[in-house]
């Protein structure tokens, strides 16, 4: 008798099978950039493709999604011809060019699929379908790829390939890997200092005898081989080169997308509007509230009436700040371990400051981390935080009301299904204790953090049902936003430092430095925001940073009394 | 491999879970899981085509239920059954009316010009659209997924976890009754609802509850009348059973409780008509209206089958059609129901994990000889046998590839009609999802059943039916010109020749192969 736990590739039809049902949902503008690439990748030459302009959906990705565009141009045209690719300064929708669409993104996901069961490939069907399942049914990639419409899910089946390939030392794969992903997609540029000090760390520093000695032959291979996959790509467009860089880091953009990343800028902004509301109302300027600011929802620059404004090298700066406790850890000792943590902080270091962040770049924390979250319990308890919350903040994304059910229904799945398995894969020296007698198994997420979580209904009740109720002639339009992304982002930036921590655990000694530079550095980010957000913050902040050691004391207090 | 088991404790934590799953009872997850699942489906079936998108004047049956939230809303109770007949007059039972006027109050209080007298007609508002989707899934949540729920739970004690997590899925999400209700557009979960309530209540040996519960599922679709010979012999049954062990008195008096039920349940339903017998009449004519002849359109029963050979419509005069349709109806369904009877005269005295087997098995064989051989048979009819058929599925494993067949006949026995509404995409996936789940495992990698030369069999058919379903899809025209509905006949000859099969399957299974499971799994065989 089948089921659903009875192997990987029944998972996959199945998922696959599913998401062809969602065809009739909403797709954001997103498909028509993406159709009208397939346009002028199929009828242009080459070197007019980074030129083309008739509508605002120019091509702005790096060479290999061109060719890839290119590609997928040529299959349409096998398949009779149906798909619609004029060029047009207009959207332009028929079922054909739908249905080829989202068909083309649920073939390609099985890239995906299958590089995230070659981490798994060595364990009992049951786990390894469930492991599978956590990184392959990432509720977040359905809402992004599957519903909003992008080709995310196979560029994270490259990284994850590539990943793959570093762990089993295959470094020269793992970086030609890293740069074809950073080929089709650059904003895997985030992740890139992990995989720089990674190489460095463990494939260019051999051990000979006692010591470490650097090689140089390997680290002109490794260049060798990175240069060579960007000569391939870029090389067709060598004479237009400054026109490419000039589609792919746009830097006119605003600090803030459209709808706020729930990230630090927008607990910034959010501080931003509530000194104008103080100042206003201890009789200051009144006019303070009218410039073109972040509330408004608009893209372009963005300034600040009271808090002072952030350029692009300030979020720079802050960014490579927050990146640099994980690598210095990396770099200090280049374990597996390490190198997968650093890339999920790196990640994370960007989402949080970087410049212009989309929500939808929650999935360069999510995707890599699911891959260990069920490391240890405290894994699994950030990561399912952090995946529900992360999820949560993509529903501004799909707007429409047709869309409410799917959304909640899914994240609820995702919700139910991830705290169950998640609990059974990493029991606690407790629970294997009481095993035979009790049948439910347990995150033993703490209070506050259940609070936190729950909390999230009400904020959708409002956002979602009442808010357009209350103002029913659209005022305050973006407030429901503002609200997700502010409640969102708080989780999001006190846990940061949080999976430190678990390498805290396995490595000790070195890491004590470094817990206490981070919680310095939290503590100072503090101080910035507004004292409401402040004082949710610290308590959460408390609970992170205290709990593991909390739960790893109890746990060797067990295993020494049981051993 | 010790290095590797190393760096897995590193990397992705030190679980190691057993192959399988330990053996819980039914547990909340799974049935949370299993409710949300099902939902979505639902809900994503939602969002495509239903019968009669922008096709006026007449539209389909979207708007012939719309039209009657509007009738029902806006005009005195006399009227209903009365009102511009040729515009979707409503034609069935008084309990889609009141269903009707429920919603209908809801729709004009969010928005009046859904259900306008008359100036409604064909609108085709987005949110008019959400709002009757919402409709049907709420309920079907309250009276088919809730009877479900119930159903799977009552015989969930035989089973491994597995099964029953799949069981109840499987129950849950069966295509041809989501495609109907969630795609075309209409109520059926409903009456199929309150029919499985009846199975419930009676396995439960709540008689007089599983009446009126019967009642409401003829109240609501007079379709309901498929299952009604089993359900008359299975009360029989009950009482002359009653009478033989307690003595007549106690016969006559369980007799009459179901009497008076059944009675005071129609009575309730009708009273609204009670006024003048030309009421009722005017209800029963739009009901049962036998003018429309033998079928509609092509449909996978005997009557269509064979006129391909000779011409029925063309020999006799539809009364006599009538009478012969009856007559071969009686006879298909005798066996089973009479089977039934006298099953329930001397019931087992041990506690049946699967106490519903018998009645199931007679309600699938009822419906089934009806949808074959009776009057008037719509395409759509099949689902009712459809339904005991999934839940003997859900019940017990012994009916698993012949349960997986029906189903997947059955979807594609409609699926000239659904292809039709524009649904011929999610048609193929949620069979396809079933058939992942549940369908193939059961037919091609069960152990000892059925036999190699069925499976050879069922593989061809599953063959057949794709190459039928691709060429419908894309070959647009007929290779036949002189045929140009060669898909849709030979679609239906096909789907005639399997439900003729797997009747005769289940006729036998049930007159010959009783073997209840008892509680803790052991089986055995009683003839």
């Amino acid at each position: 008798m089948a089921s659903l736990t009875s192997g990987p590739l029944a998972l996959f039809a199945f998922a696959a099978v599913l998401k062809v049902v969602l065809f009739p949902s909403y797709h954001s503008t997103d498909f028509e950039v993406h159709r009208n690439w397939l346009a002028i990748t199929h009828t242009l030459p080459l070197h007019k493709w980074y030129y083309e302009a008739t509508s605002e959906w120019t091509l702005d990705y790096p060479p290999l999604f061109a060719l890839f565009e290119r590609t997928l141009a040529a299959i349409a045209e096998l398949t009779g011809g149906h798909v619609d690719m004029t060029i047009s300064q207009h959207a332009r929708l028929d079922t054909h060019t739908l249905f080829f669409q989202r068909a083309s993104v649920i073939v390609t996901e099985a890239l995906f699929f299958y590089a995230a069961t070659r981490f798994f490939k060595h364990m009992n069907t049951r786990e390894q379908t469930i492991r599978v399942a956590l990184v392959f049914c990432s509720p977040g990639l359905l809402f992004v790829d599957n519903i909003h419409f992008q080709y995310n899910g196979f560029l994270y089946g490259i990284l994850l390939l590539s990943i793959y390939a570093m762990w089993e030392n295959q470094f020269l794969l793992g970086g030609a890997l890293f740069a074809i992903t950073l080929n089709f997609k650059h904003i895997y540029l985030y992740q890139a200092p992990a995989y720089f000090v990674y190489i460095l760390g463990a494939y260019c520093f051999v051990k000979v005898g006692d010591k470490y000695t650097f090689s140089l032959v390997r680290l002109i291979q490794m260049g060798l081989t990175v240069v060579a996959v960007f000569i391939a790509s870029f090389g067709p467009f060598f004479q237009h080169l400054p026109q490419i860089m000039s589609r792919l880091f746009p830097f006119k953009r605003g600090l803030c997308h459209a709808y706020w990343a729930p990230n630090f800028w927008a607990l910034y902004s959010f501080a931003d509007r509530v000194a104008i509301q103080i100042v206003k109302s201890a009789g200051g300027d009144d006019t303070l509230g009218d410039v073109k600011s972040l509330t408004r929802g608009l893209v372009g620059n963005s300034v600040f009436a009271v808090l002072p404004d952030v350029t692009p090298l300030h979020t720079l700066v802050l960014t490579v700040l927050f990146q640099l406790p994980s690598l210095y850890l990396l770099w200090k000792k280049p374990t597996k371990a390490a190198f997968i943590d650093s890339l999920v902080l790196c990640g994370f270091s960007s989402f949080l400051f970087g410049w212009h962040v989309h929500e939808k770049a929650i999935l360069l924390i999510l995707i890599p981390f699911s891959i260990v979250a069920a490391r240890t319990r405290r894994h699994a308890q950030i990561f399912y935080i952090l995946s529900c919350v992360g999820t949560f903040s993509l529903f501004p994304l799909i707007f429409k009301a047709t869309e409410a059910p799917t959304k909640v229904i899914v994240l609820l799945m995702f919700a139910i299904l991830a705290h169950h398995y998640l609990a059974i894969l990493t029991p606690t020296n407790t629970e294997n204790l009481k095993k035979s007698s009790t049948t439910t198994v347990t995150l033993g997420l703490s209070i506050i953090e259940k609070m936190y979580l729950y909390g999230l209904i009400p904020l959708f009740v409002y956002a979602e049902m009442l808010h357009p109720v209350v103002f029913s002639r659209g005022q305050l339009e973006f407030l429901p936003l503002m609200m997700i992304s502010v409640y969102c982002s708080n989780i999001n930036t006190p846990n940061m430092p949080a999976p430190v921590e678990n390498i805290a655990y396995m490595d000790a000694v070195e890491i004590k430095p470094t817990t206490q530079q981070l919680k310095a550095a939290a503590a100072a980010t503090m101080k910035e925001t507004s004292s409401v957000e402040s004082s949710k913050k610290i308590t959460t902040t408390t609970t992170t940073t205290v709990k593991p050691q909390i739960l790893d004391s109890q746990a060797n207090y067990f295993s020494n009394k049981f051993i | 491999m010790g290095k590797k088991k190393h760096t897995d404790k590193d990397l992705f934590g030190a679980s190691a879970l057993p192959e399988q799953p330990a053996s819980t009872p039914f547990t909340s997850v799974s049935v949370r899981v299993s409710l949300l699942v099902a939902l979505l489906l639902r809900w994503t079936l939602s969002l495509w085509g239903y019968s009669g998108l922008d096709s006026p004047p007449m539209y389909g049956d979207f708007e012939a239920q719309r039209h009657w939230l509007e009738i029902t809303t806006q005009l005195p109770t006399k009227l209903w059954y009365r009102y511009d007949l040729q515009y979707w007059g409503l034609d069935y039972p008084p309990l889609t009316a009141y269903h009707s006027l429920l919603l209908g109050y809801i729709a004009n209080a969010i928005n009046p010009s859904w259900v306008a007298l008359d100036a409604s007609r064909g609108n085709e508002d987005k949110n008019l659209k959400m709002f009757m989707r919402y409709t049907a899934i709420v309920t079907d949540l309250i009276i088919n997924m809730s009877a479900t729920l119930v159903f799977c739970k009552m015989c969930s004690k035989s089973k491994t976890r597995s099964e029953q997590n799949t069981l109840l899925l499987l129950a849950l999400i069966q295509p041809g009754l989501l495609l109907i209700d969630h795609g075309h557009f209409q109520y059926n979960s409903a009456m199929l609802g309150f029919t499985l309530w009846f199975v419930v209540c009676m396995a439960k040996k709540q008689y007089a509850l599983g009446s009126v519960f019967f009642c409401l599922a003829l109240g609501f679709k007079q379709m309901a009348l498929y299952y009604a010979l089993p359900v008359f012999f299975y009360l029989l049954g009950v009482c002359v059973g009653v009478a033989k062990r307690s003595g007549a008195i106690s016969g006559l008096k369980q007799l009459a409780i179901i009497g008076i039920s059944v009675l005071l349940t129609m009575g309730i339903m009708f009273s609204p008509f009670m006024g003048s017998f030309e009421d009722v009449g005017q209800v029963i004519h739009r009901i049962f209206p036998v003018g429309r002849g033998l079928y509609e359109d092509k449909v996978a029963n005997f009557w269509c089958a064979i006129s391909i050979i000779i011409k029925m419509k063309v020999l006799f005069t539809t009364e006599s059609l009538v009478r012969i349709s009856i007559g071969a109806t009686l006879l298909a369904v005798l066996p089973s129901s009479i089977h039934l009877f006298y099953s329930q005269l001397s019931p087992p005295k041990i506690a049946l994990a699967n106490p519903s087997r018998k009645l199931l098995l007679a309600l699938l064989n009822g419906s089934l000889a009806f949808f074959l051989f009776s009057f008037q048979v719509h395409e759509k009819s099949i689902l009712i046998p459809l339904m005991p058929a999934t839940m003997l599925l859900a019940q017990s494993d012994g009916l698993a590839w012949e349960g997986s067949v029906f189903i997947t006949t059955a979807v594609f026995s409609m699926f000239p009609l659904l292809r039709r509404d524009g649904l011929a995409v999610p048609t193929v996936a949620l069979t396809l999802i079933f058939n992942i789940l549940y369908g193939f495992p059961s037919v091609f990698e069960s152990e000892g059943k059925p036999f190699l030369l069925v499976r050879a069999a069922i593989g061809g058919l599953y063959a057949l039916m794709s190459t039928l379903v691709f060429c419908e899809s894309f070959v647009n025209e007929s290779p036949v010109p002189k045929l140009p509905d060669l898909y849709t006949v030979v679609n239906a000859l096909v789907s005639f020749g399997v439900f003729g099969l797997l009747f005769l399957r289940y006729n036998y299974v049930q007159l010959f192969m009783d073997d209840p499971v008892v509680v803790g799994g052991a089986k055995k065989k009683t003839k």
